[in-house]
């Protein structure tokens, strides 16, 4: 509910009160008619005037009212406002209706509250319900197509791994695009600490403690935030208790998942067979020059003969790469990609007296990723306690601990070229699809790879082969005291402390094929990080007039942040049943320490004019450790302001019942991701035939600074007649000073550097339209729309010289061009004459003969376009009725597209045979001879001209509708259960990731990262829940 | 006044420390701090060796790079590691094409750090010697990566129709850089010439002591290094002249016969002049030489059938014995090299190998070959004078022949010097076409003989040519 905010709700009203002669006292109490709980700081107020007061803790009020009042105005966020005549009475009672469009709604922003009427940026927020129904594990993953401007993906769908966040665009190209996320106003620590596999510390963060998410888009939400608030803020209110009975509340879901898309279907046995036969011929013509036209022998129907007969001749022998038989082996994919499942429990309760409210939980989940052997298990405890001590001392207290343990395989979210040959996905493409899974004896079939050293693609997956195993230990307290030192001004101090401890340990077992070679492998590291926080601020609240309100705050903070660093390993296990590495050989030892501190001051001050006119104006300044002492302080400001039309006396429209206009702008910071970045260093940690080795390892930059935003936004909001609420911004960051990993020649030492240069700006529209009740009858109708565009542009680049980076070479920067743009030779499609693929020489140029070529080489790299999609968004339609309710979630993307690293793999026409299997799609549409109109080439064993090597071949469209979310809930009678003293019991079912509506390629998972980098990594799960949920 | 006091006692007990704006990492010194003193510099020369441990360097592809090119070898499991440079597909975009480029840049830039540096280290009196000899190894080091990148990167002399033509050489890199800096390529000539510029420049420096392993680079190796330079610069006298005097006057010997096999188990024997050191803690791993040549690595490199017919058939050669018939539990069966089966002793052996740069025996055979084709060091040698005092140390009763030409000596090199990457050099140095079991014929004028210069640098330095064969935008 709304109203846990009530204690800081509540200075904003103070200052309302005035006193008349000649008056009555009226005295009364405020509840609310949902659950006939009090209303504390609800604003009652003599109609027609600014004579007015709040109601106290207990919901009464008292008010002296001049005699010739005729009625009262109850109002309060989030419920209808009431008007009561007085009719002479001097006690006035009343219940307030919750309302369904809350423009008086109280948000949680930068270091305080706000009004959503009041609020001059642009910020959205989320309650518990919308994060909860996503069944995401962690926050970052619950918005996709619930707030506009926002996207939120993950690089692999293994459960405990990262997810992805950006707010409104791509902030930087090198420097972090990842928002900054402060729970109960601490900034924490966020971020991949895995070794080898992606582990998420936001997923620590239990999704049922939260109250609710605020998400600061531009800069008058943010900028208060300052150095780290450039790629937008995450704010996370948790769970708080309120007066009354206790409240309990017990929670199970239970879930099975599997792959979403048909991602990774493989060639069947004889399809492979027939490929590889295909794939002999073409070889035999290569060594006979009479593959490529113009060839010595090309078209000599001799050699074609021969060159048919040798493929059936070899199309079984072992010399030539060629499979044992053509039978029809497992379908390996079954095997691996198993199919997972989903526990959850939780138990919380609530309440408290007039002095102390609390809120305390218990959760536990297991979630079993889609791939054999992949696990996630959490443990979170949380207490949140708010003492009022004196009348002007209020402490709240809390704590949140948490265990997290993740179990699975390496993956590649960091996006480093390659696949690991022990990667489920490797394993599957290296699967021999002509042998079976399992042999006679039941045993795993050890020739059921094309790799030798792994044997049994379903051994080699198996926990006593390897694991990486991640252990995250969280404790998050805090600390806060408000004093109120006058009425109008109040003081606020936040401490924290954020420890969290991730333990790794890597397994590589003595006969593994990892292993094998040195006997077994074990790896521990250890991350601890400590960040102490703290913030103190001052308050200051109060209205003149009646009509001049005024807040205003200042305050500093600083925090400080450790990080050691340990790990160690030990080879050659004695056995294979132990897996400490006491029970192996020492190998290698390292540590570091890493330490950062920040010191800010920030003031914010707003004022409005009779709920009209508003203005609003902030500043911080922060000095970071991470840059060099010249360059270490930065300031940030914004100014905003808003004209709330509805209000003014002309404006009498019936049909638009509020609306406003505001605008904002100003600058946020983005830091070095490094500890030390500025400095030219040597590293002194390794060794040279046992001896210590140090070396030139990053180049100084002693002029290295902040990656600076300027953010404009401007917005309107519009409520029709009650029912309908739509606000439409458009924004424009610009960021300069982008902190760029320049890439430098090898021959300079280092193979890039840290530098402040270039430009880029995101430019879009977000767009969110809802709609309450739209049916007017006893089946509610709620609806809401989000749109977003995106235009991310390079502005500016060093000399105005193009920029290629990324993996491979992958992305173009050039001037005036889109982010994230591929760089990649144009794939021409296959010739039906030869057979072959052919490039455009010139990228860019015609399709002409001249400007064709079958050797890969001579084709030169283009640009081909941007990965990120220009238009996203999603539409929720809940329906309910009787306690019942329907909630579907569409969500869609246009105008993006992705690079199919894994397709590069396995279209791999012939080069990789004997190590890589081929994708179905490539079975039937290959070429076989003269006129064939295919999509892939003509297959040669080892294929010598390359035709799979990166070029716009591997790019798709990722356009999609998707189905993304559908929940079913059902409240129960209270007639079954009101007897044995239950409050509610709440039914639901819910299924997640449901098939595309609309996808403009097939079978492949279209929800990638915004850079468009499709990973060979585990695609995204659908799941399915049950859920029961009582309350008592 | 309580709440006054409290917010007085919270405000000034968190109040800020500007002297916690300075931090500086636990693992790292900028240079000055770093490399003050000689033995510092011992370290900071170690880190130029360590550069070469990775997969695209000796002890990694490297180690076998010609070997794998040049007919000799085959690869028996097709797992992808070693593959591509073994049949010729390092086009502008690869992972080999870069990686090679980027760790003997490494090493280049590396040692350029210390070479602009040297001047403000203190010496001590009786350091004097310790502190030239560091000097003399980074001018050394230095020529052998430029002259390992040119025989990736650009045609051998031998080869060449014009040593003076554009772009035809290499980057030479003989200063610190900033950043940003932009390179070029210069002719053939001038790349040979800066080579043996700077290890000429070494030998004023490098002491004539054995290092502990043979892990660093003396005198003897310089000079050594130096003549297999000159051999391929097609300066015969200047070759023989450096080999003999290494043959001569160093303190190294030719193993002998009962030594030869045994010889690839050990680090630093008396034949090697130098080697790179490899630890468990500092090896390439599964993509070094020892887990590409055995079955139960890799198995990317075994010897070619015919290479293994006519080695094997030479049986009273103790070389005969450096292929053997392995296989893992059945499969990858094939004739491997027990060259890099392990130093003894090591439980992780397959990682464990020292790459032989330059030993003895090869020096024998630049002696050889120098003076057959006609190189003239003012010395009573023959040409068959060294290619019998090396095959006595090899054959059982060798029978000593007076007269040899190229292709005996080509044969000695193939027989003594498998697996230690000379194959390919060796038949395009002398106009020889490759016959590789994988790919067929490849022409000794192939543009795939030479790598691709890779495009990120090209990206970075758009002056920097592409070599003929890999596009060229």
């Amino acid at each position: 509910m709304k109203k846990v905010l009530l204690t800081l709700s509540f200075l904003m009203f103070l200052g309302v009160s005035v006193i008349y002669a000649q008056t009555v006292n009226i005295t009364g109490t405020v509840t609310g008619s949902d659950d006939g709980m009090p209303i504390p700081g609800a604003s009652v107020f003599v109609e027609g005037t600014t004579v007015g007061t709040v109601t106290q803790a207990d919901g009464s009020y008292s008010l002296n009212v001049p005699e010739n009042a005729e009625s009262l105005v109850f109002t309060f966020v989030g419920m209808r406002s009431h008007t009561e005549t007085i009719e002479g009475r001097t006690t006035i009672d009343v219940t307030l209706d919750s309302d369904a469009i809350a423009m008086d709604e109280v948000i949680v922003v930068a270091y305080g509250t706000s009004t959503r009427a009041s609020f001059t940026g642009s910020a959205s927020n989320v309650q518990t319900d919308e994060i909860l129904s996503s069944r995401a594990e962690s926050v970052d993953k619950a918005l996709a197509g619930r707030i506009s401007g926002v996207r939120s993906t993950s690089t692999t769908g293994d459960p405990g791994s990262a997810g992805e966040m950006q707010i409104r665009g791509i902030g930087s190209i090198t420097g972090s695009t990842s928002p900054l996320y402060v729970v109960d106003g601490v900034p924490i620590t966020t971020g991949d600490f895995g070794l080898r596999a992606s582990s998420n510390v936001l997923s620590t963060l239990n999704p049922d403690d939260i109250e609710s998410m605020t998400v600061l888009k531009d800069a008058a939400a943010a900028s208060l935030y300052g150095s780290r608030a450039a790629n937008g803020v995450v704010i996370i209110t948790t769970k708080q208790g309120s007066e009354g009975e206790t409240q309990f509340n017990f929670r199970a879901n239970i879930g099975w998942s599997d792959m979403a898309t048909n991602s990774f279907e493989l060639m069947s046995g004889p399809e492979y067979a027939q490929y590889h036969q295909h794939a002999l011929e073409g070889y035999f013509l290569y060594q006979e020059d009479a593959l490529v036209p113009g060839g010595a022998n090309y078209g000599n129907e001799a050699i074609i003969d021969a060159a048919r007969d040798f493929a059936e001749a070899n199309r079984f022998e072992a010399g030539w790469l060629s499979p044992s038989s053509a039978n029809e082996g497992s379908d390996w994919r079954d095997y691996i990609y198993d199919g997972g499942s989903d526990q959850e429990y939780q138990f919380s309760a609530s309440g408290g007296n007039e002095n102390t409210t609390f809120y305390t939980s218990l959760g536990y989940r297991n979630v079993e990723g889609i791939v054999r052997n992949r696990e996630f298990e959490r443990f979170t405890g949380v207490l949140n306690l708010e003492n009022q001590a004196r009348d002007w001392i209020t402490f709240g207290v809390k704590t949140q601990l948490a265990y997290t343990n993740q179990l699975g395989r390496g993956d590649q979210t960091d996006q480093e070229q390659g696949i690991s040959t022990g990667s489920p996905l490797s394993l599957l493409f290296a699967a021999d699809p002509t042998q079976m899974a399992y042999d006679e004896d039941g045993g795993y079939n050890m020739s059921g790879s094309f790799n030798t050293t792994v044997g049994s693609p379903i051994g080699a997956l198996s926990k006593e082969e390897a694991f990486i195993e991640n252990k995250t230990y969280r404790a998050l307290n805090n600390l806060t005291a408000t004093i109120q030192i006058l009425p109008e001004l109040s003081f606020r101090t936040t401490n924290a402390v954020d420890y969290t401890l991730v333990k790794h340990f890597n397994y590589w077992g003595p006969n593994s094929m990892d292993g094998a070679s040195i006997n077994g492998l074990g790896e521990r590291q250890n991350q601890d990080i400590t960040s102490l926080t703290t913030s103190n601020v001052f308050n200051y609240v109060n209205a003149f007039d009646g009509v001049h309100n005024v807040d205003a705050l200042i305050g500093f903070e600083s925090q400080k942040y450790e990080n050691t660093y340990e790990f160690m390993s030990a080879s050659d296990y004695s056995n294979e049943l132990l897996r400490e590495l006491a029970n192996a050989q020492p190998r290698n030892v390292s540590s570091a320490f890493y330490k950062r501190y920040m010191q800010s001051f920030f003031a914010n001050a707003n004022y409005n004019y009779d709920n009209r006119y508003y203005l609003g104006a902030s500043l911080r300044s922060d000095e970071s450790s991470r840059l060099g002492s010249d360059n270490r302080r930065g300031t940030f400001y914004s100014f905003s302001g808003s004209w709330r039309f509805s209000e003014e006396e002309f404006f009498g429209s019936n049909f638009v019942s509020d609306g406003r206009v505001r605008a904002s702008y100003g600058t946020n910071g983005n830091l070095p991701g490094s500890s030390y970045a500025h400095l030219g260093l040597y590293y002194l940690g390794s060794e040279y035939g046992g001896l210590p080795a140090i070396f030139l390892d990053q180049a100084e930059n002693a002029d290295l600074g902040w990656e600076m935003s300027k953010n404009f936004n401007l917005g309107f909001d519009f409520t029709f007649v009650d029912r309908f609420t739509l606000s439409a911004e458009y924004y424009n960051k610009y960021t300069t000073d982008l902190l760029l990993d320049v890439p430098s020649s090898y021959f300079t030492g280092v193979e890039e550097s840290l530098q402040n240069f270039g430009e880029i700006s995101n430019t879009g529209v977000d767009i969110e339209l809802r709609g309450y009740d739209l049916l007017l009858s006893e089946v509610q109708w709620d609806a809401s729309l989000m749109f977003s565009t995106l235009d991310a542009k390079v502005e500016e680049l060093p000399q105005g010289e193009d920029i290629i980076m990324g993996d491979g070479n992958l992305y173009i920067y050039s001037e005036g061009e889109d982010l994230y743009s591929f760089y990649l030779p144009t794939y021409h499609g296959v010739d039906p004459e030869s057979g072959l693929a052919q490039f455009l020489i010139d990228p860019d140029g015609s399709t002409d003969e001249s400007n064709l070529t079958y050797d890969y080489n001579q084709a030169m790299r283009g640009n081909q376009g941007a990965a990120y999609p220009n238009i996203t968004g999603g539409l929720s339609n809940t329906f309910s009725w009787n306690g019942f309710s329907l909630d579907m979630l569409l969500t869609y993307q246009f105008g993006g597209q992705l690079f199919d690293y894994p397709g590069y793999f396995t279209r791999h026409d012939g080069a990789r045979n004997a190590t890589f299997n081929l994708a179905k799609d490539v079975a039937g549409n290959y070429w076989t001879q003269p006129g064939d109109i295919v999509d892939n080439p003509r297959p040669v064993v080892v294929n010598p001209l390359r035709p799979d090597l990166w070029s716009s071949r591997h790019l798709y469209s990722t356009d999609f509708v998707r189905l993304k979310e559908l929940t079913f809930n059902y409240d129960l009678p209270a007639r079954f259960y009101e007897q044995i003293g239950v409050d509610a019991v709440r039914l639901s079912f819910s299924a997640h990731n449901l098939p595309f509506l609309y996808a403009a390629t097939d079978d492949m998972e279209l929800e990638v990262a915004l850079n468009g980098y499709r990973t060979v990594d585990t695609p995204l799960a659908r799941t399915f829940s049950f859920g029961v949920n009582v309350q008592f | 006044m309580n709440r006054i006091l409290i917010i007085l006692t919270v405000v000034f007990a968190f109040s800020a420390c500007s002297d916690q704006l300075e931090q500086f990492p636990s693992s790292s010194l900028p240079l000055e701090e770093a490399v003050t003193t000689v033995p510092d510099l011992n370290n900071a020369v170690n880190g130029v060796y360590r550069t070469f441990i990775d997969q695209y360097s000796y002890p990694g592809d490297f180690g076998i790079y010609a070997d794998g090119r040049g007919g000799d070898g085959q690869i028996i499991d097709a797992v992808n590691h070693f593959q591509p440079v073994a049949r010729y597909q390092m086009h502008p975009n690869s992972g080999s094409a870069a990686g090679f480029y980027e760790i003997f840049a490494y090493a280049i830039a590396r040692a350029n750090d210390l070479l602009a540096h040297v001047d403000n280290i203190e010496v001590g009196e009786d350091e004097e010697e310790a502190f030239n000899d560091l000097i003399g190894q980074l001018y050394a080091v230095r020529a052998m990566a430029h002259f390992d990148m040119a025989r990736i990167y650009a045609q051998l002399p031998g080869v060449a129709s014009d040593l003076d033509a554009a772009n035809s050489g290499i980057v030479i890199a003989d200063e610190r850089v900033e950043v940003d800096a932009q390179f070029r390529r210069s002719t053939l000539r001038e790349t040979y010439d800066f080579i043996i510029e700077d290890f000429q420049k070494s030998l004023d420096y490098l002491s004539k002591e054995e290092a502990d392993g043979s892990g660093k680079i003396n005198y003897w190796a310089a000079k050594a290094l130096l003549s297999r330079v000159f051999l391929y610069y097609e300066d015969y006298d200047n070759a023989l002249t450096n080999a003999h005097d290494v043959i001569v006057d160093s303190p190294y010997s030719l193993f002998e016969i009962d030594e030869f096999i045994s010889s690839w188990k050990q680090q630093g024997t008396s034949e090697s002049l130098f080697e790179v050191l490899i630890t468990s803690t500092m090896s390439a791993q599964r993509n070094s030489i020892g887990y590409y040549t055995n079955p139960d690595g890799y198995a990317e490199f075994a010897a070619s059938d015919d290479f293994r017919d006519w080695l094997v058939a030479q049986s009273d050669d103790i070389r005969s014995q450096s292929i053997a018939f392995k296989s893992d539990e059945g499969s990858n069966e094939a004739y491997y090299t027990i060259k890099y089966e392990g130093r003894e002793g090591v439980a992780d052996p397959l990682y464990i190998n020292n790459p032989k740069i330059i030993r003895l025996a090869e020096v024998y055979l630049i002696a050889a070959e120098a003076a057959l084709l006609g190189g003239v060091s003012g010395e009573a040698y023959d040409a068959v004078d060294y290619y019998n005092e090396l095959r006595a140390n090899r054959i059982d009763e060798y029978a000593e022949v007076s007269d040899i030409d190229i292709d005996d000596i080509l044969d000695e090199r193939r027989r003594e010097l498998f697996g230690e990457n000379h194959r390919m050099f060796d038949l395009v140095r002398h106009q020889r076409s490759i016959i590789h079991p994988d790919i067929g014929e490849i022409p000794y004028d192939d543009h795939r003989i030479i790598s691709a210069i890779p495009q990120r640098e090209r990206d970075i330095s758009p002056d920097l040519a592409q070599n003929p064969g890999y596009g060229g935008d």
